[in-house]
């Protein structure tokens, strides 16, 4: 008796939980919290619900000798199927809920979402929804074009600075907040060669001083690059003949926060390494590569970036790491990154 | 639609928009000033943590060594400072006061040449410092494992 009664409280009160964050996940913006309510919540229902049917399993069982039973099974089945296949009257459903979201999304964060629009009007382009994490902070980053073999095709966005090879001299993890919120112009530019070295090693460009980051006196064309984003943000990328000829391809973003020491990429490690303690760098965790494989003829046309593993420190060669267990907060630079294509 | 129902179906409603509007004003990540790139090393570096470790086992072998040591030298434990830079003063220092017992107590039978002679390079930044006493520390740990 005292299992069925406390099984009748959770069933109601996670019930409760479940409808209000399962409401406000259709209708809200995505947000993390959220998420883990609802998905706690569900585990906690789903737990609940095993006792439940062990009390009513004379019950249920009879229940499905019954008629009724067929016609709810193959309801149930036809609903599962019509919303798989995204059939009417669930895809507009889906549409509806969708513009509500995009409407809402603008309100609430309307003041601080950018927007990188170099779509131009061309009909085939991609579009990247970036929302910040817990510890992002004035990235240098890059969203590129390879092809299944992991060829270089080519970039859709870099960061100016990255873009011209240039970063202001002066920055110290003492004082970054506040110099990045005066932007000491007048102060000596430097060369920093380890910000993106995974996208600049795959391009494959070779710069005058033996890097492959780009260099001031040959800086990326204007089109494909932007300022250095200060918060989420959508991009949506120029028009590329490259996309209508392919029927699988890979977006790549490189990502990397300067001054994010941890226990790991500290002050006192890689200490023959000159360009991770001094000149051109600036110390911290190294950057972070995500990939998401895009199907062209892919109804879904939205892809969730996987975080695949880190650059070198220092930016001496262009490998991808695949091991991050020294890797703390750079992995919550970004929230997360979807990928969508509009052909 | 009976009260009970209608009163279950409006708490519910009006639970959701208070706790929607409550998410809403939420924002993802943090603002400028207050987050970023700050805490994002919460614990010493790992580097500094072994070379403490590593004197630590130097210590703890002459402990157990048949050669008399200084029972101020090998009860000592070596601790951890407020900062990376205060722990690495502390290591240095202790290395140092190790290093000059070893040399005081072992015979000249079975002191090494490098040890005896062990003079650190003139340090003009923190990383020279940690490297100057990685190589005293490597040094005590091969002399230890002679006696």
């Amino acid at each position: 008796m005292k299992i069925r009664l406390w099984t009748s409280l959770v069933l109601a009160v996670t019930f409760f939980v479940l409808s209000v964050s399962g409401l406000i996940l259709f209708f809200l913006p995505y947000h993390r919290t959220v998420d883990a309510v609802h998905s706690i919540f569900g585990l906690l229902f789903v737990l609940a619900v095993l006792p439940h049917v062990y009390n009513n399993c004379k019950s249920l069982l009879s229940y499905f000798k019954r008629p009724k039973a067929l016609f709810v099974i193959v309801a149930g089945a036809l609903v599962l199927l019509m919303a798989y296949r995204d059939l009417e009257p669930f895809r507009s459903l889906m549409d509806w809920r969708s513009s509500v979201k995009a409407r809402t999304s603008r309100q609430v964060e309307g003041h601080n979402y950018q927007l990188y629009d170099f779509s131009e009007g061309e009909a085939a382009f991609i579009t990247i929804d970036f929302v910040k994490g817990e510890h992002f902070w004035n990235p240098q980053m890059a969203f590129w074009i390879e092809d299944t073999l992991g060829n270089y095709i080519t970039t859709l966005m870099v960061t100016n600075s990255t873009a011209r090879g240039l970063f202001y001299s002066g920055r110290s993890p003492d004082n970054f907040r506040e110099y990045d919120g005066v932007k000491q112009v007048e102060q000596r530019d430097i060369r920093r060669v380890n910000a993106l070295p995974h996208w600049s090693h795959q391009r494959g460009v070779k710069a005058i001083d033996g890097s492959y980051a780009p260099h001031r006196g040959a800086p990326l064309v204007d089109g494909i690059t932007g300022a250095t984003p200060t918060g989420s943000f959508l991009f949506k990328s120029a028009g590329y003949e490259a996309l209508n000829q392919l029927s699988v391809f890979v977006v790549k973003m490189e990502i990397n926060v300067a001054f994010d020491q941890n226990e790991f990429f500290s002050e006192y490690d890689y200490l023959e390494d000159s360009e991770y303690h001094g000149g051109t760098g600036l110390l911290g965790q190294p950057s972070l590569i995500y990939s998401a494989r895009v199907y062209r003829d892919d109804r879904s046309r939205y892809y969730l970036m996987e975080l695949l593993g880190h650059g070198h420190h220092s930016g001496k060669n262009g490998t991808l790491y695949h091991d991050l267990t020294k890797i703390t907060t750079a992995a919550k630079i970004a929230e997360r990154v979807v990928v969508g294509v509009n052909f | 639609m009976n009260n009970k129902a209608f009163k279950f179906a409006y708490f519910t409603l009006l639970m959701t928009l208070t706790i929607s509007q409550g998410f809403a004003q939420l924002k993802t990540g943090c603002e400028p000033k207050s987050c970023g790139p700050d805490n994002t090393k919460v614990a010493e570096a790992k580097v500094i943590t072994e070379l403490r470790s590593e004197l630590e086992t130097v210590i703890m072998s002459m402990k157990n060594s048949s050669i008399f040591f200084s029972t101020e030298i090998t009860s000592f434990e070596v601790p951890a400072g407020s900062s990376d830079d205060e722990s690495v003063l502390f290591i240095a220092q202790a290395a140092a006061v190790v290093r000059a017992e070893l040399v005081e107590r072992l015979p000249e039978s079975i002191l090494m040449h490098e040890l005896r002679h062990f003079r650190p390079d003139p340090a003009s930044s923190k990383q020279q410092v940690l490297k100057n006493v990685k190589i005293e520390v490597s040094l005590l740990t091969e002399q230890v494992s002679k006696i």
